[in-house]
């Protein structure tokens, strides 16, 4: 079984207060979807369901079934997960702490030996554009380079999924336009882009299915023209309505 | 750098420190102090060093008037060199470490220990690399701070304490926290 299933997903940290409300949805492989809600709408937890952080890592009351291919998120560790789902975080400080931009794309490639590492190494930087970067120590990197290493180091695994939670929200109109250029020549390649992200104006462009989250629920699915149809609506949810359409 | 130069540096700052600390004498103490001094001239970098330092010198006389004023179970004289003793200790090695540290980049620091078991190399890389990010936080919080007109001068130590320490605290268990599931979500066990 291919992509991943979300079957009456409910998680809250405590009883009452839920942050994602019986959630539904199947994500086809290969698909680039687009998330996007106000704050506190359940964004983030829904991505951290993707690869088992919830509930294994982030404890609370959860109940229904995520299935990655197939696999419960609950029946295997969250490294399993890991090299299927590639988590790239809001804030790169917050992945970034090795001392050189090698050995932080390495850190995922501990099981291959040394010349894989050193291809796949050099693959993901060259195709974010870091090469020649290999030595150089990330702390030094601007805030959208930074953000590319992030995203090498998720590709250097290689997983099938790559979630994206919010990381254009600090990055300049080019490092995001880069950004998704990357995104795009993945999706091209047959990887299932998942990114949360606050200006519709780039899921409408490169998204080919949208999920609107609100008060943990899914509020609306469909294509981005089905989706941003719901003009009022959104408006009312404080969801941006893009320009173009 | 060779590994064993770098082992030989860090048992010569250990050894030095250890010798600082349990000296009792404060003629030697203040040699130790002046030789250390003295030393630093050679380096290229000494002006940061006394930039640097400069706090140290605050904190010696703070020191030195502490024992005279508050310490008076003994007599005046031993509480100036109880005083003076510790000044200069605390000078001795502020310019070991920094003169350790500016000869020494972090990657080599942790270059040389490599004979550590894999885990515990890594607890020690994150806890050394969160240590420049609890410095940015801290000069990016005490800017926001002056931009609300908090005033950090030694009279409002009231003030600072909490306006630095708490937004400090929660920013540093946050990015403990997000940097441990960043590490399990790239399938670390």
């Amino acid at each position: 079984m291919t992509g991943i299933q979300l079957r009456n997903v409910t998680f809250g940290y405590r009883k009452k207060d839920k942050l994602l409300d019986n959630i539904n949805l199947n994500i086809e492989s290969g698909s680039f979807i687009g998330i996007t809600g106000i704050n506190g709408s359940g964004k983030t937890t829904f991505a951290f369901l993707l690869n088992g952080l919830v509930p294994q890592e982030i404890p609370g009351y959860y109940s229904g079934n995520t299935c990655v291919e197939g696999v419960d998120t609950r029946s295997k560790p969250v490294s399993y997960f890991s090299s299927k789902v590639g988590l790239v975080f809001q804030n790169p400080d917050q992945m970034i702490f090795n001392l050189t931009v090698f050995e932080e794309v390495a850190f995922g490639l501990r099981n291959l030996d040394k010349q894989s590492v050193i291809d796949r190494v050099k693959n993901s930087l060259q195709s974010v554009g870091l090469k020649g970067f290999e030595n150089r120590d990330p702390q030094t990197l601007s805030f959208g380079q930074k953000q590319k290493l992030c995203m090498a180091c998720i590709l250097a695994v290689d997983p099938q999924y790559i979630v994206l939670d919010e990381v254009t929200s600090m990055l300049d109109y080019k490092s995001t336009v880069q950004l998704y250029d990357i995104l795009v020549s993945l999706h091209k390649k047959g990887k299932t882009v998942i990114i949360i992200e606050h200006d519709t104006d780039w899921l409408a462009k490169y998204a080919n299915r949208v999920i609107i989250l609100h008060g943990g629920k899914i509020r609306f699915y469909g294509t981005p023209k089905q989706v941003f149809s719901n003009k009022k609506t959104l408006s009312d949810l404080g969801i941006k309505i893009p320009a173009d359409l | 750098m060779k590994r064993s130069y770098l082992i030989f540096q860090i048992f010569i700052l250990f050894g030095l420190s250890a010798y600082v600390l349990y000296n009792r004498n404060v003629f030697t103490a203040a040699v130790m102090s002046l030789l250390l001094a003295a030393l630093s001239l050679i380096n290229k970098n000494h002006i940061v060093y006394y930039r640097r330092l400069k706090y140290i010198f605050g904190v010696s006389i703070f020191v030195v008037l502490f024992q005279v004023v508050f310490n008076r179970t003994v007599p005046m004289d031993i509480r100036l060199a109880n005083g003076l003793l510790t000044s200069f200790k605390l000078f001795s090695i502020s310019f070991l470490v920094l003169w350790f540290t500016s000869n020494i980049s972090f990657s080599q620091l942790v270059e040389s220990l490599n004979f550590l078991k894999p885990d515990l190399r890594l607890l020690i890389i994150m806890s050394l690399s969160l240590i420049p990010l609890i410095f940015k936080e801290l000069e990016m919080i005490q800017t926001i701070q002056k931009s609300r007109a908090v005033k950090f001068n030694f009279f409002s130590v009231h003030k600072i304490i909490p306006a630095l320490l708490v937004p400090l605290l929660h920013r540093i268990f946050q990015q403990a926290q997000n940097l441990s599931l960043a590490i399990i979500s790239r399938g670390y066990e």
